[in-house]
This record gives C-alpha cells, sequence and structure tokens, in this order.
C-alpha cells in the first residue's frame, strides 16, 4: 500500500516537472525568424505590391500587413542589416522599393546579385517610404 | 492622409544651388524596453524611415510597429496584437521640426544639441513633444541620438488587470538613426 502511494506521488511528481517544462517552454519560446514553411496568401510583382500601397495604402493593408506574401522582381540593391541580415530592395520607377530582410540562414549574399530575378517570401509589415517585408526566405 | 501630403512637398526640392536640403534613413533603430521587477520586455526594430529638410527644419520619421522584433514569441503576440494593436494601428510617427538645424553649418563636422518639437503618434493617439536630440554631422551625414520615456497611459495603452505588474507604466525608448543627403533616383 505505501509503495503505491509512493509510486503515485513520483508519477504525480515526473507529470508535474514535464508539464511545468512544457509551459515555461512554450511561453519562452523565440521568436519565429522565418517564414519559409509558412504559405503564401498572395503572390505578386514587387512593382504591382509598391503601386498597390503608394494607391492605397489601406486598402494595401486589409490585403497583406500582417500576411506572409511572395513578391518577384529584379534586385536592385543588396545591403547587409546590422545583425549581418541580408537586406534586399527591388528596382521600382517611384523613389519607394519594397524591402526585404532575410532571416539569418536565408542570408546568403552569394546568391543575391543585383539585376537579377528572384521570388522573396517575407511578412509584410506595412509601408513606410518602401513596403517593408521581414522573416523573408529566397524561394527562387 | 496628412503624412503622405508632407512626405510628398517633403521630397519635392532636393537640392538648392547645389547643396542637399534633404536627409533620408530608411534604416533608423529604435528600442524600447519595459521594466519592471517581474520581467524586462524589450524590442527593437532598424526599418525606422525619417526624412529631414535642413532648409527649413522639417521632420517625419515612421516606425512599423509589425517590424519591432521581440525576442520572446509570446512577448512579440502581445506587444503587436494586446498592447499596440498593430492590426488597427500599423505605424507610430513623429511629425515636427528640428528648429535649430537651420541655423547649423552642415559641411563642417560637429556635435550640436537640437530640439524635436511636433507630435509623436503612437496606437492612434497623439502627444505634443518637445524632445532633445544628438545631432552629430560626421561624413557629410547627421547622425541623430536621442532618449526618452513614454508614458503608455498617454497613448491609450491599455494594459489587462492580470498582467498589470509585468508591463512598465513608462517605458524607455532610444533613437539611433543616420540621415544621409538624398540622392535623386
Amino acid at each position: 500500500m505505501k509503495k503505491q502511494k509512493k509510486k503515485i506521488i513520483w508519477l504525480v511528481l515526473i507529470t508535474g516537472a514535464i508539464i511545468g517544462v512544457a509551459v515555461i517552454g512554450y511561453l519562452f519560446r523565440p521568436t519565429s525568424e522565418c517564414v519559409c514553411n509558412k504559405k503564401a496568401v498572395a503572390t505578386l510583382a514587387a512593382t504591382e505590391l509598391l503601386n498597390q500601397y503608394e494607391t492605397d495604402e489601406e486598402k494595401a493593408n486589409s490585403l497583406y500587413l500582417g500576411n506572409v506574401i511572395a513578391v518577384e522582381g529584379i534586385i536592385s540593391s543588396v545591403e547587409s542589416d546590422d545583425l549581418n541580415r541580408a537586406v534586399v530592395a527591388f528596382e521600382s520607377q517611384s523613389f519607394g522599393t519594397v524591402s526585404c530582410t532575410l532571416c539569418e540562414k536565408e542570408s546568403e549574399m552569394e546568391k543575391l546579385t543585383e539585376g537579377t530575378t528572384v521570388t522573396i517570401k517575407g511578412q509584410c509589415s506595412g509601408y513606410t517610404f518602401d513596403v517593408v517585408l521581414v522573416k523573408c526566405c529566397l524561394v527562387n | 492622409m496628412k503624412l503622405k501630403i508632407l512626405i510628398i512637398s517633403l521630397f519635392a526640392f532636393m537640392f538648392i544651388n547645389g547643396q542637399a536640403q534633404k536627409y533620408i534613413t530608411k534604416t533608423g533603430y529604435v528600442y524600447f524596453m519595459s521594466h519592471t521587477d517581474a520581467i524586462d520586455i524589450d524590442g527593437s526594430n532598424n526599418k525606422v524611415a525619417a526624412i529631414l529638410d535642413v532648409s527649413n527644419g522639417e521632420m517625419v520619421a515612421i516606425v512599423l510597429i509589425k517590424a519591432f522584433e521581440l525576442p520572446l514569441a509570446t512577448a512579440d503576440k502581445h506587444f503587436n496584437e494586446t498592447y499596440m494593436e498593430s492590426d488597427d494601428h500599423p505605424k507610430a510617427t513623429f511629425i515636427g521640426k528640428l528648429p535649430e538645424v537651420t541655423g547649423l553649418d552642415l559641411t563642417v563636422e560637429g556635435e550640436h544639441e537640437v530640439t524635436a518639437q511636433g507630435t509623436l503618434s503612437i496606437h492612434g493617439k497623439s502627444q505634443e513633444i518637445n524632445q532633445k536630440v544628438k545631432l552629430l554631422v560626421k561624413e557629410g551625414k547627421l547622425m541623430g541620438n536621442c532618449d526618452f520615456k513614454v508614458n503608455i497611459d498617454d497613448y491609450g495603452i491599455t494594459v489587462p488587470e492580470d498582467v498589470k505588474d509585468r508591463v512598465a507604466k513608462v517605458v524607455d525608448v532610444k533613437i539611433k538613426m543616420t540621415l544621409e543627403p538624398m540622392k535623386n533616383k
């Protein structure tokens, strides 16, 4: 009887510890860095995305803000930010551009050269003078 | 709409007598820290866009709330969904002036203290601010640096009762940006 009681106490303690670790792990999990495994809600040309934001920012936000989208365009510049992540800007006709910050593991700068056409998937953060995509991954 | 008109007017007349009149950045940095005894929550954003017209001191700065990076996923979710409500209020803006800039000789390197006067809008609420900014003129660029405090009540940011001890009423904010002379595209 005593042995059984001890067994139950151990079982409760171990279960409690596992649940505790899982809860702490969940609460303190790091922010996901990339959207590589997420499905894009829309695929469009970078110039078209910029045009939509320049024409009607509110409408464009209702379609894209916070969502994962894929944009295709010609790279106009590649720079690296203060965390050494590649920041790709697409060619455009206006002053603004579509700016994509690639997530760390995707930041292989050698793949990204000015003048090449690429498709990049990222999370839309909105519009300043540029349309800003973050957590981006190179699709092709 | 007011912001859009102001940006368009700031983009006009980039040069007068060959001298750059507008300085711009798209990679300004903003950092915030909410310090409480229970937990420190911080986040940063290096996508701040700003344009300064040195001929009249007018300035616009735009911060995208969804471009903030918070280390913990739970904090990131609450920051966007509960506190900043970034779907409804996707950007914070400063629209105002740095009046002393017009009196500075920007061809000479040096450090100056100037005042930013204008309207700071966060979470859809606006407040007039008057803030000291350190401005370093170096290699033809303007490097602005400023620390200030934001009282979240002033901007209608509410915190649920059960987590009140985990979110500071007054949040520390640091801004660093390097503005470069704007080039014709």
